[in-house]
């Protein structure tokens, strides 16, 4: 028997000795704060998702193709007339897999919100595209900034910027972060094997995801990268035509759509091997490393998943972009081949 | 969410169980896989097999310690992944100075690690650890459960770490004999 096979037997303790020694550990080191990331999910609860979102959330499923949207209050962005409206309807408000991740207030590096711009190469004219949107001073005690150290380098930076009309409302939120680049949002398509649809702005595909609010608002939701960056837009109580012209100045500014189709309708091919296979989630994901993100994940594959397994080296083509950070949906794939060395 | 809840969300086959575990003890989880891994993402997948180890699991189980029952899934998942990535000579010195340090009190030359020994072996070191004081015990299972390397034991116990060095050594050679009087050991391995 080989000390691996003591080690294993260690682990067989009874779990009373386990707790016990539990309870002798340290408490967080003074030097460590917890920083509650609501819409943000942290690398280590992103696969987490693997197992959690099918059927995790009841979702009303109407997917409102062509929708009622109002006027933009502005003419500031134009609005193609081409513009592909596909709302994905919620019944009830996105909750996101909240997460801890120690930061280590020695990490810490403040910005400035036009500092931040300039970390994340991210332009906003979103007050100039919906003018009753006014940029919100960064608030200090948020801390905006990044943690940094030598051995993890950037390990957090997001960072929210909040554009709201002269008494808070309406509001819209661009949260932004090039570490967390996968989906924390926890909404699936559902029992009745609806799917979720892309809106096409200015030549950009992304899901845009509608609900009502506390208020009985009716409040919007995306996400999406570019450039390596993630944006999480969300809006309340803004009228959709509002919505869409902000994030059709986020898209002019932001995302090159003439240097690589990414429209709602375009084809990607991405290759990599398969990291995850959760047969019974009908979940894989593959690790690409050319692509933004650090893992794709393939959801609603149903038995189709026992037909992989780890290690597999897989062609992907796929339609539109990933309908949540990282994430794509059996609906927009197109093929999956698997390859051969 | 209490344990008792998150357990019956298990036993109703509702994945809430899964966001509320991984909410809970999704950080802990992940400081016991890395430990062993010492790779971000290594761990963050034995993180997501474990909840997966635990739907399957409950029911039938039912844990008295849900955070012990967490921690032992993510251990050896970690341990698996340790051993299959070894071959590709990765990072993971911690576990391999903890599994070096175990070779002194280790089994017969020939590898007759069936599933039967494994669970007896494992009833062997469980009656051991309880015949042990408080904090010798402790202070084996960080450095060989949690896989914690000396210095941060040492600095927890207020102890220097030849200190803990030799507590651990004390602790093996006394698992040695335990191992020794079961009829564990080869002659290699025999105490002189």
């Amino acid at each position: 028997m080989k000390n691996t096979s003591l080690f294993e037997a260690i682990g067989r303790i009874d779990d009373a000795l386990i707790a016990e020694c539990e309870k002798e550990m340290p408490q967080k080191s003074k030097h460590t704060i917890v920083k509650w990331l609501p819409l943000v999910a942290c690398a280590c609860l992103v696969l987490f998702g693997l197992f959690a979102l099918p059927g995790a959330r009841q979702v009303a499923a109407l997917l409102q193709e062509g929708g009622q949207p109002t006027a933009p209050a502005s003419a500031g962005t134009s609005l193609s007339g081409e513009d592909r409206v596909l709302f994905n309807q919620l019944d009830e408000a996105p909750t996101f897999t909240a997460a801890n991740i120690s930061l280590h207030t020695e990490d810490y590096q403040p910005m400035t919100g036009d500092e931040l711009l300039r970390y994340y190469g991210v332009k906003l004219s979103i007050s100039s595209a919906v003018p009753q949107l006014k940029q919100q001073p960064q608030n200090a005690a948020q801390q905006n900034g990044i943690f940094k150290n030598n051995s993890r380098g950037v390990y957090y930076d997001s960072n929210a910027f909040v554009f709201a009309g002269s008494d808070g409302s309406p509001k819209l939120t661009v949260l932004l972060s090039k570490t967390a680049l996968t989906t924390g949002l926890c909404a699936s398509a559902g029992e009745n094997s609806t799917q979720w649809r892309q809106t096409e702005i200015n030549g950009f595909g992304l899901t845009v995801f509608q609900y009502t609010g506390e208020d009985k608002s009716t409040c919007f939701y995306t996400e999406f990268v570019a450039k390596q960056t993630a944006y999480r837009v969300s809006a309340e109580q803004l009228p959709w035509g509002d919505y869409k012209a902000a994030l059709a100045a986020l898209i002019a500014d932001n995302v090159d759509t003439k240097a690589a189709p990414c429209g709602a309708q375009d084809d990607h091919v991405v290759t990599g091997a398969i990291t995850v296979v959760d047969d019974t989630a009908g979940m894989i994901a593959i690790t690409e490393e050319n692509s933004n993100f650090s893992s794709l994940k393939i959801e609603g594959l149903g038995s189709e998943a026992k037909n992989y397994a780890t290690g597999d080296q897989l062609q992907v083509t796929y339609t539109g972009n990933p309908v949540l950070l990282g994430t794509l949906q059996r609906q927009q794939v197109k093929s999956i081949v698997k390859q051969t060395n | 969410m209490e344990d008792s809840e998150i357990i019956d969300h298990y036993w109703q086959r509702d994945e809430q169980a899964i966001r509320e575990s991984s909410l809970k003890y999704g950080p802990y989880c992940f400081s016991v896989a890395n430990a062993v891994l010492a790779n971000r993402q290594d761990a963050e997948e034995c993180v997501n097999s474990t909840w997966l180890a635990a739907w399957n699991s409950m029911p039938p189980q039912r844990p008295n310690h849900l955070s012990a029952f967490f921690a032992k899934i993510t251990r050896n998942c970690a341990l698996n992944k340790w051993k299959a990535r070894k071959a590709q000579k990765r990072r993971g010195n911690e576990t391999l100075l903890a599994l070096q340090e175990l070779n002194e009190c280790i089994l017969t030359a020939e590898d007759t690690a069936d599933e039967y020994q494994g669970k007896e072996l494992g009833e062997v070191i469980n009656i051991f650890l309880h015949q042990l004081p408080k904090r010798e015990r402790t202070i084996f299972l960080r450095r060989y459960f949690y896989v914690q390397p000396v210095a941060i034991i040492a600095k927890q116990y207020h102890l220097k770490e030849s200190n803990v060095l030799v507590i651990l050594s004390r602790t093996r050679k006394k698992l040695q004999n335990t191992l020794q009087k079961g009829g564990y050991l080869d002659e290699e391995h025999k105490p002189v």
